[in-house]
């Protein structure tokens, strides 16, 4: 491992300390709602937004293969 | 031979770290973990780390000019700012905005580009891949809130944030900042090409970057304003040409503002005075052409006048080279209804408590009867309707 990909994650390792501990300390923080709001996107994305974007991009290839068929055989999912 | 009692430490947590986990049974392995699930020819390790270089860079602006924001807001003792250039926060505020609103398509990209990932199987091979997972999925909920709070905030969406945003974005801000650079750290080092297809992929994320950005920058950048489409703020809307964030009405203001008894209170060594509006407007009367720059990333331009602040801080018997001014609205609360002027601005003749805009009175929702407004200050720190003053000289 190089010295600076050492030097890289002891900074981010400080980084992830540094915002736990602001996290937990700050009063104007609600730790609930932060948690909550962290959660709620990543699912979001990884259930809903990401498979709705695979989808849609998937039906256009299709139609689009289907439109000229001397081209190479279409894509599966996204 | 014995074994020195660290090293054998070592190679138990090393054992445990890297030993197999066991996989869950194969006829749970369906949908998209079934293999050959993503076909997509488009992603490869190439253009993920193409993308993540180009997301990292903007996840690196969006952190120095977030950070350097909320040190101008909350000064630790170290800290120095400048009243010059006028327009330097205007200029930071705004990159940190655009740049954090061109990073949107980008996270979107990325995260497609390693979606497939998400579905490996097993879904944990040793107790390192299901760590270096976890801070995977850290990242990326940090990322996701970043962009998507800082998008809610500057349409002020605040009810479907349950959480406070400024502190909540700063401290989210540290926690994304610190899982990118292990990712960095601990990501292998790619250096293959990439194929026509998936070089027009990267230039269309790109487009779409530049569109954002082209369609938001009016918002600060005055000649882009007539294209600024996705902008929620152009710097000519509002009244007397100004945007306006709170209003007089929300902050409950307008009875004291209207009042005939207003005065403001100025306070500081040589005693206190009141003055009302029309002492006020017998002092010496300067004007400067000064932006308000909101932390939300729009900024306009405007002239203003009224009385130096420091003419009030000689008034108030303080040496106006070397003062502190507390700055308070008439507000009955708020987080922003004080500000502390430090002596770069209150020995500033641009910094003044503005009674006119553009020639006219202060509009009620532009702090009328006087505000504050200084060079290159975040405008949540221009105090609106101010009813006090207080001096104090720095030892």
């Amino acid at each position: 491992m190089t010295r600076v990909r050492t030097l890289l994650i002891v900074a981010g390792v400080a980084g992830l300390v540094h915002a736990v501990l602001g996290l937990l300390t700050d009063p104007d923080i609600r730790l609930a709602g932060v948690l909550i709001f962290l959660a709620v996107v990543l699912v979001a994305h990884d259930a809903l937004w990401m498979p709705a974007l695979l989808a849609v991009t998937t039906l256009v290839a299709r139609m689009r293969n289907r439109k000229t068929p001397e081209s190479t055989p279409g894509p599966g999912n996204g | 031979m014995v074994r020195h009692p660290d090293a054998a430490m070592k190679a138990r947590l090393r054992r445990y770290w890297l030993a197999p986990l066991p996989a869950p049974p194969e006829r749970y392995r369906r949908g998209p973990w079934r293999p050959g699930f993503f076909r997509s020819g488009r992603r490869s390790t190439a253009l993920t780390a193409r993308l993540g270089l180009w997301l990292g860079l903007a996840f690196g602006i969006c952190f120095l000019t977030g950070l350097l924001s909320h040190v101008i807001q909350h000064p630790p003792g170290w800290f120095w700012w400048p009243s010059r250039p006028v327009r330097l926060y205007q200029v930071t505020q705004g990159l940190h905005v655009i740049t954090g609103l061109a990073s949107a398509p980008l996270l979107v990209a990325k995260l497609w580009s390693v979606y497939p990932r998400l579905f490996a199987w097993p879904p944990a091979r040793t107790v390192a891949h299901a760590a270096e997972r976890g801070a995977v999925a850290l990242l990326v909920a940090a990322s996701l809130f970043q962009v998507v709070s800082g998008i809610l905030n500057i349409f002020q969406k605040y009810g479907l944030m349950p959480f406070f945003f400024t502190a909540a974005h700063y401290w989210i801000g540290w926690l994304l900042i610190g899982a990118m650079l292990i990712h960095v750290g601990t990501r292998p080092r790619r250096t293959e090409g990439l194929s026509k297809d998936r070089r027009r992929l990267l230039l269309g994320v790109g487009a779409a970057a530049g569109l954002i950005t082209l369609f938001t920058a009016g918002q600060t950048v005055r000649p882009l304003a007539p294209v600024a489409l996705l902008a929620p703020r152009r710097p000519g809307d509002g009244p007397q040409g100004l945007p306006v964030n709170k209003t007089a009405a929300a902050a409950g203001v307008l009875p004291l503002i209207d009042d005939p008894a207003y005065r403001i209170i100025l306070a500081g060594p040589g005693g206190e005075l009141s003055l009302d509006l029309a002492a006020l407007n017998a002092l010496p009367q300067h004007a400067a052409i000064l932006p308000i720059a909101c932390v939300e990333g729009w900024s306009s331009t405007a002239t203003w006048s009224g009385v130096r602040l420091r003419d009030l801080v000689a008034m108030a018997g303080a040496d106006p080279d070397r003062a502190v001014a507390e700055v308070e609205s008439v507000q009955a609360g708020g987080r922003y209804r004080t500000s502390v002027v430090a002596p770069e601005h209150v020995r500033d003749p641009l910094t003044l408590i503005a009674l006119r805009l553009r020639g006219e009175v202060l509009h009620a929702d532009h702090g009328y009867p006087a505000r504050l407004i200084a060079p290159n200050r975040p405008g949540v720190l221009q105090t609106k309707w101010v009813g006090r003053i207080t001096v104090r000289e720095e030892t």
